[in-house]
This record gives structure tokens, C-alpha cells and sequence, in this order.
């Protein structure tokens, strides 16, 4: 039976136009804009795996390729989630493929479950209580953290199954807070505090040597593009900054 | 360059979103009951999401004037709103509970995960009313076959192909091996445990068990239990973890 006079949550609509804005600009029906894939690259050893945060504009690799001197493998696509998702390939299939691509590769930069919290949080009436609104005083419900406790399973497991495979390093960056924007991603922070931890927890329990990065004290607003989630150049640039020591000595 | 296009991407939709910004429909008391159902009054009817500035003011309206007061009414409308959603009929086929909560997934939030924009959050949708404890006992208490059924039902309610529902049941079936050799596990452990004193001795009879059911994953299941977390006494949600 369908109630009337209901008030309707618009938060969800700026992100559908975002997308649709971006779907225009894509290179595919169907397909969140990403970043050209790189299935062969000067440097064949690292191989990026990952969302929109490194595969909307691409300017984080960028940064990275000018630092090494030449490209890097990569397989970033927007919308990615760990496992699952309809739209964009998994950050578990992106692996999947770069391997079946070329096996050799032994170092892994890469993101992964943000999509996983952000999309119930932003699209769905945050089914799981993650935004903290201010009547809720700081308090992440328990709800939330069952939820991104699952994630960590995921992730954990992801990166023991990239170790078997032969993968030797990963450098894991984590996830800054979201500003109010465009997407209605305000109110994540403490979600972004547990689900960081969760995930630094996945990096450092995993089979693999795994370095965990946080850009949580680094990312500012003005470092954020008028959607309130992804980096704007400056963010891409300060992303970079962080990732290039923990990468460097491992080429 | 692709900063600039997906900003003016980004901008070209900044009009739009203005423009639409002021069509927010209140809610009003029902006067009449509706297919027999009691008369609503905002007091106890369904309360809808809305930005935050519209609730402050509609709870101001409804007498709530001190901050912790206004806390409590907005937190709990939320929470009703939440449980509307996730309210289902067990007398009803899986599938048609799967549509009931579809439709109020549209009705509070305007995603329809089963249209080709609906694609971005059509998994976690899904997984959303999987997560209902009502939804998960049902799916228990079925057969492997008819659960393999039901959870297909479920999926085309959301609108997954035949070929996403196809790989969903081949990771169903790989993680019902994970957790039927996690399970195993957990119950030799807990042999191990009773016969042996902590020690040394148990440690190493740990270590073997993990390495036999985990293989390159034991160095993970230790460190997990070393700060009390058994990943196989967590909730089982079928068709997600």
C-alpha cells in the first residue's frame, strides 16, 4: 500500500545528474567516466587497482608517472567496490584481469570500499545509520559498524588472494572526509574514522606487506571538487605526495 | 583537461539542482483512513527524510524546543523512516517482498534500482534487504535449492541480468564453502582449547590447525584472533557474506 504526502529525500538526485553529467563526457553507454586503462606500461611491476578517487580525472597517476619518469599499469575504474556492483568492474575483478593481462606485476597501488559505505550512505536513505548528523552527537551506530566490519572481510581477503597470487607490495591509501557538496557526502566522518581504521586493520592482518596511507590530516576542503568526494588538482597532487615515498622504494 | 570537463559537467548541473532545490513536499495529516487503515497524523505517521533545515523547522513546529528534545525527534523519525523500509511480510514469496521494498525504496529516496541509472546502487540495494533479519531466518529455513531459488527471486526483484545473477550464485556457492570449512574449523578449535592448558603447546596445535583449513590466509585468521575477533561467529547474511 503506497502512503501519501511523503516528504522525498533529495539528497540522492545531484549525485543521478553528476552522473548522468559524467556518462555524457564517458567514453561508454552505461560507464562512470574513468581514466584510460594502461594494460601495458613502461613499468609493468605496478599495477593500480581502485575508484574514482584515483580514476575520475586520472591526475593522481599522472603525478605518479611524472615522478617515475614514465607509466604505470592501470585499472582504476569509477564506481568500483570491493566485490560486488553492477556498474563498474569490482576492485577484486580489476585485479582478476590486470593479472590475466600480465602476471608478473609485484606492487599494487590501490583504494577500495569507499564506494561500499559512500553509495547506501548517499543513494540508498543510509540504511545503515552511518552519517553522524548533529542530533547524533558523534555517535557511529553499531549498525554501521557491523556493516563496514563486513567490508573489512572483503578487503582483507582480497589482499591475501593478491599475496597468493604473487603480489609482493601494496600501498593502500585510505579515505579523507567527504565535505558537504553536490553528492550530500557531509556527516561521514566518523564513518571515514572506523572505516580507515577498519581498513588499515585489512593492510596490516593481510598476507601481503602492506602499507597503509592516510589523507585524512592532509585533505582539505579546497583540496575537494564541488561534488564534496573527489580531489580536486591540488588533492590529486597532495594524494601523490603522500603515496610516492611508500612507492619509490619499491620500484 | 578531465578536471575541467568533469567540472563543467559538474557546473552545467549546478542550475538544475537550484532550481529544483525548493520542490521539497511536506507532509500533512491524513484526515481519512486509507484500505482500513487508522488515520495518520505527522505525529505517528512515517516520517520522510527531508534536508536538515526543513526538519529543524518542522520539529520546531511540532513543539520541540530544547536542542536535546530536538535531537530525539529527529533521530527517531529517521529511525521510523528506516523501519517503514525495512518492514516485510514473511507470509509473502520472497520475491514479492524483494518488490514491496523496492517500491519504498523509490517512494523515500527516488532510487530505482532496477533502471539502467539504478546500476550504481543496485548491489547494495540488494544487499540492503538482504540484511533484514526477517528476510535472512526465511532464507535459512529453505533447502539449498530453494534458497538458490529464493535469492534468484530476490535479485531479478532488483533488477539484475541472468548473467549477474549467474556469477552472484557461483560467489554464493564459494562462500558456502568458506563458511562450512569455517565453521569445521571453529569446532576443532574448540576441541583443541578444552584439551589442551594455554601454553606453548596449544599455540603450536592452533597454528597447524589454522595452516590446514587456511592455507595462505592462516597469518591473517591468527592476528584476528589475537585481538578477539572470530570471523566465523559474526551473523551470516546468505547471498552477502
Amino acid at each position: 500500500m503506497k502512503t501519501k504526502n511523503v516528504k522525498k529525500n533529495r539528497s540522492w538526485l545531484p549525485f543521478g545528474l553528476i552522473l548522468v553529467g559524467s556518462v555524457s563526457a564517458s567514453c561508454g553507454l552505461g560507464v562512470l567516466f574513468s581514466a584510460p586503462w594502461i594494460t601495458n606500461a613502461d613499468n609493468n611491476d605496478v599495477v593500480f587497482l581502485g575508484d574514482s578517487i584515483f580514476a575520475l580525472s586520472g591526475e593522481l597517476q599522472d603525478s605518479l608517472y611524472a615522478r617515475n619518469g614514465g607509466t604505470f599499469r592501470n585499472y582504476t575504474t569509477s564506481g568500483a567496490e570491493l566485490e560486488g556492483g553492477s556498474l563498474a568492474l569490482s576492485i577484486r575483478q580489476q585485479f582478476d584481469r590486470s593479472v590475466s593481462d600480465n602476471p608478473r606485476s609485484r606492487v599494487a597501488v590501490m583504494d577500495g570500499g569507499g564506494n561500499d559505505i559512500l553509495i547506501p550512505a548517499v543513494s540508498l536513505f543510509d540504511p545503515y545509520d552511518c552519517k553522524t548528523q548533529w542530533y547524533e552527537f558523534g555517535r557511529l551506530s553499531q549498525r554501521c559498524k557491523d556493516f563496514i566490519d563486513d567490508i573489512y572481510i572483503d578487503a582483507v581477503n582480497i589482499l591475501n588472494d593478491m599475496s597468493a597470487a604473487g603480489l609482493r607490495d601494496v600501498v593502500y591509501l585510505g579515505y579523507y572526509y567527504p565535505k558537504g557538496g553536490l553528492l550530500g557526502a557531509d556527516d561521514l566522518d566518523e564513518a571515514v574514522d572506523y572505516g580507515d581504521a577498519t581498513l588499515e586493520r585489512a593492510c596490516r592482518f593481510s598476507a601481503a606487506r602492506c602499507t597503509f596511507v592516510d589523507p585524512r590530516s592532509t585533505i582539505r576542503n579546497s583540496d575537494i571538487v564541488i561534488d564534496g568526494v573527489h580531489p580536486s588538482s591540488s588533492g590529486s597532487r597532495k594524494l601523490a605526495d603522500l603515496i610516492w615515498p611508500r612507492l619509490a622504494p619499491l620500484l | 583537461m578531465r578536471t575541467l570537463l568533469w567540472i563543467a559537467a559538474g557546473m552545467a548541473t549546478i542550475g538544475l539542482v537550484a532550481a529544483l532545490a525548493g520542490s521539497i513536499e511536506t507532509p500533512s495529516p491524513r484526515d481519512e483512513a486509507i484500505d482500513g487503515e487508522a488515520p495518520l497524523t505527522i505525529e505517528n505517521s512515517r516520517p520522510s527524510p527531508a534536508p536538515n533545515d526543513a526538519r529543524v523547522s518542522a520539529a520546531l513546529g511540532r513543539g520541540a524546543t530544547k536542542p536535546v528534545a530536538l535531537a530525539g525527534r529527529l533521530e527517531k523519525e529517521e529511525e521510523e523512516t528506516r523501519r517503514w523500509l525495512m518492514t516485510v511480510d514473511p507470509g509473502m514469496p520472497l520475491g514479492t517482498q524483494a518488490d514491496t521494498f523496492v517500491s519504498r525504496l523509490i517512494e523515500i529516496s527516488d532510487a530505482d534500482p532496477t533502471q539502467p541509472e539504478g546500476r550504481l546502487y543496485r548491489a547494495r540495494a540488494t544487499e540492503v534487504f538482504l540484511r533484514i533479519p526477517e528476510v535472512q531466518a526465511q532464507l535459512q529455513a529453505l533447502s539449498p535449492s530453494a534458497r538458490k531459488e529464493g535469492l534468484a527471486a530476490i535479485r531479478r526483484s532488483f533488477g539484475h541480468t541472468p548473467q549477474e545473477i549467474a556469477r552472484l550464485q557461483a560467489t554464493d556457492a564459494y562462500k558456502e564453502a568458506r563458511w562450512s570449512n569455517g565453521l569445521e574449523y571453529m569446532k576443532l578449535r574448540q576441541q583443541l582449547v578444552d584439551e589442551h592448558p594455554e601454553g606453548d603447546a596449544l599455540e603450536s596445535a592452533l597454528s597447524n590447525l589454522r595452516t590446514r583449513f587456511f592455507s595462505h590466509e592462516a597469518v591473517t585468521i591468527a592476528k584476528e584472533e589475537d585481538m578477539g575477533f572470530f570471523r566465523y561467529n559474526r551473523t551470516r547474511i546468505l547471498g552477502r557474506n
